[in-house]
């Protein structure tokens, strides 16, 4: 593959996974959205931020794999939208338990229109890995699975779907999404 | 500074113990380079073995059971009572424990050097570190634990998983780890103390896992909440953290992600190697510059002209001044090579060039903004 020539304006993968972390770590900090009250408008902001960041498109066409392109676009977007909601949903209250974990980011490396950046959550003096891989398309880059101690995402969905795509047809999978979705709504 | 400490540890411990009589190259082996995925792709597990399944779920709900019922209300009630600072202490102290263990599997896969890390950090902080009540050999000597266990050794000769396994108490598991867990009690001082008394072994390893699980309330319960089948989950999570542990991909060896090349040489490297070869330069940083000096004149044995626009560059500098060049004519071949500490970017004038021809290309090159660029052959 022809390496791409980078444009001088593009953000490092490094400084646009950063910028984000630190946007929804001064939104967690804000005593201004601080309370039960201010829940929701805090928890919009930090979605505004999440999904500049990531690209869920891309992320349920790689959990679906093979699934993917047996779906009609209506399918494959009613997808992309609940495992949104699912991922934001459960990792929303993870994230607001926020207490001054620190986030260390080491290095990036790129190649060719993908990128890998690696960092350490560090909590309890313990470091967990946590590594973003990123994609540029049209010269902007989107995260496209998240890798915690070496267990990624997409690649753990991707079994699950197949798993539960194995006793049940398409339509079973996104009624359980939806489930999934209305009880991690409750919450 | 930090460097030269932990150098000297090493080296310490390498000596007292006269392990350097083993070798370690002799027994290193296993090349996961083969099958490496393409960068920013997972490593294909292949399918799950778990023949077992039902007897597995049953063992996963007992588990389940068990950190809920048990385990948690314990971990929460003893954290109320214990500070935060001294259960890590309490952590620290069995992660010592576990020192043996860790060295042993290091040097079973010849990796002399994160044995020399591990032995210097059980040496320190037993002693320094008050029985390893603290770990001084992270926070002031910089040594990070190597963490190995007989089923990663296994792995590293080539024994597959087997099938999988969800084992009462100790979770998910397969054939060979549960092989190599029984292999591994041999060398956990609990199994001693379990020999004379069967209550306080139990009681050794209980105390370890309240005390983890206090320092970790929620990420069982956060795991669960995003799976859809939490035993799936589970299982692959299991397999995918084991695969890179064994291949060393979980924390400080994600060079090998970008297919490092093994050996420093060869220092030629394509244009699609040049963030590869970053890693490889952290890892060779310490070579010397009489050495770079030589690998640079033994770049022109074949008599190329060769025009270097910038030397001692970083990973990402390179990459964008390749791009850069690339962008600017598509015929320039974009080379960079890598010299232990520092990178060279240049360019390569095609073979059988007269030096006028090469003096040209030289002046093209700096007439694009590279003043700095020095024809060399």
């Amino acid at each position: 593959m022809q390496p791409r020539p980078l444009l001088a304006t593009e953000a490092e993968p490094v400084t646009f996974i950063k910028e984000g972390v630190d946007q929804i770590i001064s939104i967690l900090q804000d005593q201004k959205y601080a309370g039960a009250a201010m829940k929701t408008e805090r928890r919009n902001r930090v979605y505004a931020i999440v999904e500049r960041k990531f690209d869920f498109r891309e992320m349920s066409m790689r959990t679906l794999a093979r699934h993917w392109k047996d779906r009609n676009p209506t399918e494959q977007d009613r997808f992309t939208s609940l495992f949104r909601q699912v991922l934001e949903n459960t990792y929303i209250t993870k994230i607001e338990t926020y207490s001054g974990e620190r986030v260390v980011f080491k290095k990036h490396e790129v190649q060719g229109d993908k990128a890998i950046v690696y960092s350490d959550l560090v909590r309890n003096n313990v470091e967990t890995p946590v590594n973003y891989k990123l994609r540029n398309s049209g010269g902007r880059w989107a995260v496209y699975d998240v890798e915690v101690e070496g267990v990624s995402l997409v690649n753990n969905y991707r079994t699950q779907f197949a798993s539960i795509l194995e006793k049940e047809n398409f339509d079973g999978l996104l009624v359980r999404l939806e489930e999934k979705v209305r009880k991690g709504q409750a919450d | 500074m930090m460097k030269t400490k932990k150098m000297l540890l090493c080296l310490l411990c390498w000596l007292t113990l006269g392990v350097h009589a083993v070798g370690g190259t002799a027994l290193a082996g296993g090349s996961w380079a083969d099958d490496e995925p393409p960068f920013g792709e997972e490593n294909n597990l292949g399918a799950v073995s778990d023949p077992l399944e039902p007897l597995n779920r049953v063992f996963y709900h007992f588990n389940d059971r068990l950190y809920f019922w048990a385990l948690k209300p314990l971990a929460q009630g003893y954290s109320y009572f214990i500070a935060d600072d001294i259960r890590m202490c309490v952590r620290d102290f069995f992660r010592n424990l576990g020192a043996p263990v860790r060295m042993v599997n290091n040097l079973l896969q010849g990796k002399v050097e994160a044995f020399g890390v591990e032995t210097a950090r059980f040496l320190v902080n037993s002693t320094i570190g008050m029985v390893g009540l603290t770990d001084p050999a992270k926070s002031e000597f910089g040594l990070l634990p190597v963490e190995e266990d007989l089923g990663q050794t296994l792995g590293f000769y080539g024994v597959g998983e087997g099938i999988y396994l969800c084992l009462p108490f100790f979770g998910p598991s397969n054939l060979r780890d549960a092989v190599g867990l029984a292999g591994d009690a041999f060398l956990a001082p609990s199994t001693y103390v379990g020999m004379s008394d069967s209550g306080a072994g139990i009681a050794m390893e209980s105390g370890e896992k309240v005390n983890a699980v206090s320092l970790s309330i929620g990420d069982y319960e956060d795991f669960k909440e995003s799976a859809l089948d939490p035993y799936v989950a589970m299982r692959d999570a299991y397999r995918q953290n084991r695969s890179k542990k064994i291949r060393d991909m979980v924390a400080g060896g994600e060079e090998l992600y970008t297919k490092a090349p093994a050996e420093p040489l060869p220092w030629w490297q394509d244009e699609e190697d040049a963030v590869a070869g970053a890693g490889q330069a952290a890892r060779t940083a310490a070579t010397a510059p009489a050495q770079e000096q030589r690998a640079v004149a033994s770049v022109f044995d074949n008599n190329q002209f060769f025009v270097e626009i910038a030397a001692a560059v970083s990973a990402d500098q390179a990459v964008r001044t390749q791009h850069q060049l690339i962008s600017m004519r598509r015929d320039f071949q974009v080379r960079v090579y890598n010299l232990g500490s520092s990178r060279y970017y240049g360019i390569l004038v095609p073979a059988g060039a007269t030096l006028a021809e090469a003096k040209r290309e030289e002046q093209q090159i700096r007439a694009a903004g590279f003043a700095e660029a020095r024809l060399m052959q």
